[in-house]
């Protein structure tokens, strides 16, 4: 009876513990290692980004100095310095941890070790009893049964996934503002459209490479080989300048796309954080075929 | 972002802009050569401007790195009191393989 009673109350409080569970706002399963994932696709592609707007601003550097009365460190300065370069690779590497972080927390994997624990636990105990058994010291071995064994694990289970959920729900909601500032800012360097920040850099440099193309074109000395060459560097120009902002564009997206996503999770919002993280992967996957057309376009100078 | 800085490089890209429109209507080489080398001298103060930009925005950046460093150091917590779970249980059925041990010695004095 007294057994009966137990189990019934053993029963009710894990029913009871998983009826919480499900009706509060969980962070939906693998959402955070997809976020993980785009974090650190962003990260390789604004370093690849960076690097093709460095390559195209170089070269106007160097024409700049060349037409100076002197020869200057001041006529060197890079658009991108390396100082500022190096503060956004540890933002990425920051974000990179604090996404891998969450999605360990939330891993199916995370209470494997409480469940190793738990066998080793009650195969000592039946080992134990049984030695001290045999040495006369107890009447009986000593059992965890197999239901309240189980039992244990399960709620033990559901415990650390209550806590895991907890914790990881909290970091997420605290840490959203400062997520949004940090892509929101990187979105803003990038740019809206041609016309502003390093979009409106890059586009001015590649019409400076077209001006090159044009002057060369009009010079009088030309033959119709020489203008039929201008012509196909200036298609080749103007293919890369399109290219490039288009990159630019989806990588500013994505950055974008992280802000919704991470916000969804936050949420707990299961259709909004699987329809945002889908975003994410589909705009992180057009900046690298972007990246890769823009790096496959023959370069001229 | 500095809006002072927005403002200074929109305006030197509308005028790089509008130079380049200048320079698609005409003939005239040496007139073409002006303009290209007026062109160069906007495009090196969009980099200057650009450059300090980006380092504005960067500085930015890293002053939000304290936040992120604040919850990467609360989900190792989390993290670690979890494992310690485990490895608690570990800990106790690794006790009990030595007590198991300390019983068998005991056994083999008795006897």
């Amino acid at each position: 009876m007294m057994k009966n009673t137990m189990k019934y109350t053993r029963w009710v409080s894990l029913s009871l513990l998983a009826l919480l569970l499900v009706g509060c706002k969980t962070v939906p399963p693998g959402g955070l290692a997809d976020f993980a994932t785009g974090v650190s696709a962003a990260k390789g592609q604004t370093s690849l980004a960076f690097q093709g707007v460095t390559d195209l601003t170089s070269e106007a550097i160097i024409n700049y100095a060349a037409s100076q009365p002197t020869l200057t460190d001041a006529s060197f300065l890079p658009v991108l310095d390396p100082a500022s370069l190096a503060v956004w690779d540890k933002v990425f590497t920051a974000l990179q941890k604090y996404a891998q972080n969450l999605a360990m927390l939330t891993s199916p994997n995370l209470t494997k070790g409480f469940e190793d624990g738990v066998v080793n636990l009650a195969t000592e105990v039946q080992l134990v009893g049984a030695d001290l058994r045999k040495q006369k010291m107890i009447p009986e071995v000593p059992s965890l049964s197999p239901s309240l064994a189980g039992a244990f694990t399960e709620l033990g289970d559901l415990l650390i996934r209550a806590k895991a959920q907890h914790d990881a729900k909290e970091v997420l909601s605290q840490t959203d503002p400062t997520i949004k500032t940090i892509f929101t800012d990187m979105a803003v360097a990038i740019g809206t459209s041609r016309t502003n920040n390093l979009r409106g850099t890059v586009a001015a440099h590649w019409e400076q490479r077209k001006a090159i193309l044009q002057g060369g074109f009009l010079a009088r000395t030309n033959t119709p080989a020489d203008r039929r060459t201008f012509a196909a560097q200036y298609a080749s120009a103007l293919n890369g300048q399109i290219t490039q902002d288009l990159a630019l564009a989806s990588l500013q997206r994505s950055f974008l796309a992280l802000v919704v996503a991470h916000h969804a999770l936050a949420q707990g919002s299961r259709p909004d954080a699987l329809a945002a993280i889908s975003a994410v992967e589909q705009e992180v996957q057009n900046t690298q075929n972007l990246i890769n057309r823009f790096n496959s376009i023959p370069r001229t100078k | 972002m500095n809006k002072t800085l927005q403002e200074l490089h929109n305006m030197l890209l509308a005028r790089h802009t509008e130079l380049s429109q200048k320079l698609g209507g005409i003939t005239d080489p040496d007139k073409a050569q002006t303009i290209i080398m007026e062109m160069q001298e906007v495009l090196h103060r969009i980099d200057l401007v650009q450059n300090l930009m980006f380092r504005q925005s960067s500085q930015q950046l890293d002053a939000t790195l304290p936040g992120i460093t604040k919850a990467n150091d609360a989900l190792a917590k989390s993290i670690q009191t979890i494992e310690n779970i485990g490895a608690f249980l570990t800990a106790t059925a690794n006790f009990l393989k030595y007590a198991d041990e300390a019983i068998d010695i005991a056994k083999s004095l008795a006897a």
